[in-house]
């Protein structure tokens, strides 16, 4: 029997008090992983997503709208601009890629893209089956959109309006052509045809007298298409994505159209950063909430093993007694203290694994953003040993008043 | 193996001082190795506060204890703590086993505090001696009153420790257990060779070992 044998048969003696503290514990590691995960994942997300984008331009209004919108296909666009605004842009000598994009529709709630068939290699793609498009109305879909949709090469689809599902449906045709490799990025929940695709649609919607802009019902007001031929005579794109030669041309060339007045740039990093600003300031909240029921947690062992302290310090006397020194007594105490919080933490560390898990399978039928469980984070290793340092703290003085326990006084005082 | 080498307990000009006054003093007082010796004396007459010196668990206001040649007050603390784990088994008027261990685990524990190693066949051996083998996993909580107390003095000897002492360690048992556990204080210590030392004003045992030291208690 060695002292770290005590220890555990100390804990097994009072399992339901153990328990608890353990369990309370694990509550608030468990808050404090789940958050951990959740922020990790979603920056690698928007990270995977926004790779190769260097700079998006597109109407002026909110850069963080615009890159939600055309590059993280998460929001409505900021508006439309000219087509030969874009192609000005795409021939600038200080891009070294680039290709306009048109907005507005979806089918079954992935977002349809027209764009050039030179999007596939911007994204760096590769076809998993088919080919890619190369007429009006043939599209290609983004692995997880062909998953979900049951489409495959020869499928055929139809368009319906706004950028999210349950919108009123096109009457037009489109033919799935290519189905894509899976990416892990956005590519994969989106539906590519060509930029012509999105015009002919709104094009015959304008001649059936369909295409109200407005006053259509599945339309949202905010979400412009990419060209609306009854109000504008030229062709429009909703936003051009870009990959410069050199991160200087970034900067001159964001300069240089958010000097104009009609257009705007923005760096999807920098979006991303202003993103989790605002997402932080909950997080923080949540992060806060969690600590708070570590902290608890750790006061209520604090307080358990001081009361458990004073109802025992009799045994504290007989081991002394039976040889034990003062460090191996303060040592018994704070191990106690840890081996319940070693507990708590590990709980705490699987049901917040378990949190990511649940959420990724209920959300994964829902939303395009899968979570997981299956992600290791090496802050996780921090929570751990927070946890464990809270547990250690906890016992900290309860331990200083075993080792400074009189013997003798003790054993006469407890009989 | 009297004689052969210092006294076990060699007590001298021991004076143990609380609240300001004098608890105990013992001008000279010795006990051979292997012998068997009384403190007698009544009631807050210093006996446990002896017993206590006697263990290294209190300091002396002045005086020395040497226990097998050893000063007491010459060794640090926690070389004396380890000293008394492996040299000197000690039983109180109650058993005083650890609540969260069984019987056996008690005994482990004092065999893992003393410094020796784990012996399995060696705490079987005290148990059944003791008439406890069939108590090895039992919690001390669910012992009758004589057998907690042969489980404390099982504890106290399964390290074979060179001194063994017992604080009133009849006084809340009726004769029969009283006179079992006295003698199995005696059988054990003679057993090993070990030098025993009882504190108690019980009148059945005083009959029972020659030597003695009578305390006579504070000054009114």
């Amino acid at each position: 029997m060695s002292l770290l044998g005590l220890v555990f048969a100390e804990l097994r003696a009072r399992p339901l008090t153990a328990g608890l503290h353990a369990l309370m514990l694990a509550l608030g590691v468990a808050g404090a992983t789940a958050l951990l995960l959740f922020s990790a994942q979603s920056e690698a997300r928007l990270q995977r997503d926004a790779r190769g984008v260097d700079l998006v331009v597109g109407a002026k209004g909110s850069p963080l709208q615009l890159v939600l919108s055309s590059v993280f296909h998460a929001d409505i666009p900021t508006g439309n601009i000219p087509m030969q605004a874009a192609k000005d842009i795409i021939a600038d000598p200080r891009v070294a890629q680039g290709v306009a994009i048109g907005l507005g529709d979806s089918a079954g709630g992935f977002r349809i893209v027209g764009a050039d068939a030179a999007i596939l290699r911007f994204y760096d793609t590769r076809l998993a089956a088919g080919r890619a498009y190369a007429a009006p109305m043939e599209a290609v879909l983004g692995a997880q959109a062909a998953r979900r949709l049951g489409l495959e090469p020869g499928s055929t689809f139809k368009g319906a309006h706004g950028l999210g599902a349950g919108g009123e449906a096109h009457g037009e045709t489109y033919r799935v052509v290519g189905v894509l490799g899976e990416k892990r990025s956005v590519v994969d929940r989106l539906i590519f045809t060509p930029l012509e695709s999105v015009w002919a649609v709104h094009e015959v919607h304008a001649m059936q007298g369909l295409a109200a802009p407005a006053p259509v019902a599945s339309h949202d007001p905010g979400e412009p298409h990419a060209a609306h031929a009854e109000d504008e005579p030229d062709r429009e794109a909703t936003a051009v994505l870009l990959r410069l030669r050199s991160p200087l041309g970034a900067l001159s060339l964001r300069r240089a159209v958010n000097a104009q007045s009609a257009l705007m740039a923005a760096r999807p990093p920098d979006e991303a950063v202003r993103l989790f600003q605002l997402i932080g300031a909950g997080t923080q909240v949540l992060q806060g909430f969690a600590l708070t029921l570590i902290a608890a947690a750790a006061l209520s062992v604090f307080v358990t093993l001081l009361a458990a302290l004073r109802e025992r310090r009799g045994e504290v006397a007989l081991l002394r007694v039976m040889g034990a020194t003062r460090a191996q007594v303060f040592a018994l105490l704070v191990g106690q203290g840890v081996a319940i919080a070693a507990l708590g933490t590990a709980l705490g560390l699987a049901l917040g694994h378990a949190l990511m898990a649940g959420l990724g399978a209920a959300g994964g039928r829902a939303r395009d953003f899968a979570l997981t469980g299956a992600w290791f984070e090496p802050g996780e290793i921090a929570i751990a040993l927070g946890g464990l340092a809270a547990g250690a703290l906890a016992a900290l003085i309860p331990a200083i008043a075993a080792y400074r326990v009189d013997i003798a006084k003790t054993l006469a005082e407890t009989g | 193996m009297a004689g052969l080498g210092p006294p076990m307990i060699e007590v001298t000009r021991l004076t143990v001082i609380r609240g300001g006054r004098a608890i105990v003093s013992v001008p000279h007082w010795q006990v051979e190795t292997g012998k068997a010796a009384l403190v007698l004396g009544p009631s807050g007459s210093g006996k446990t506060t002896l017993l206590h010196a006697l263990a290294g668990l209190l300091t002396p206001g002045a005086g020395a204890v040497r226990i097998g040649g050893r000063d007491l007050a010459a060794l640090n603390a926690a070389a004396r703590d380890r000293f008394r784990g492996a040299t000197i088994g000690l039983v109180f008027q109650t058993a005083r086993l650890m609540g969260a261990l069984t019987v056996s685990e008690n005994l482990a524990l004092a065999l893992r505090l003393a410094g020796k190693p784990q012996d399995s066949a060696r705490i079987a051996s005290a148990l059944a001696r003791l008439d406890l083998a069939h108590r090895a996993r039992a919690r001390p909580q669910a012992l009758s009153t004589g057998e907690s107390q042969r489980a404390a003095i099982a504890r106290a000897v399964i390290a074979r420790p060179a001194l063994l002492l017992a604080d009133e360690p009849t006084a809340a048992l009726d004769d029969a257990h009283a006179e079992a556990a006295l003698a199995l204080m005696q059988s054990e210590a003679a057993a090993y060779g070990a030098t025993l030392v009882i504190a108690t004003h019980d009148a059945r045992v005083k009959s029972k070992i020659a030597q003695r030291l009578d305390l006579a208690g504070p000054a009114p």
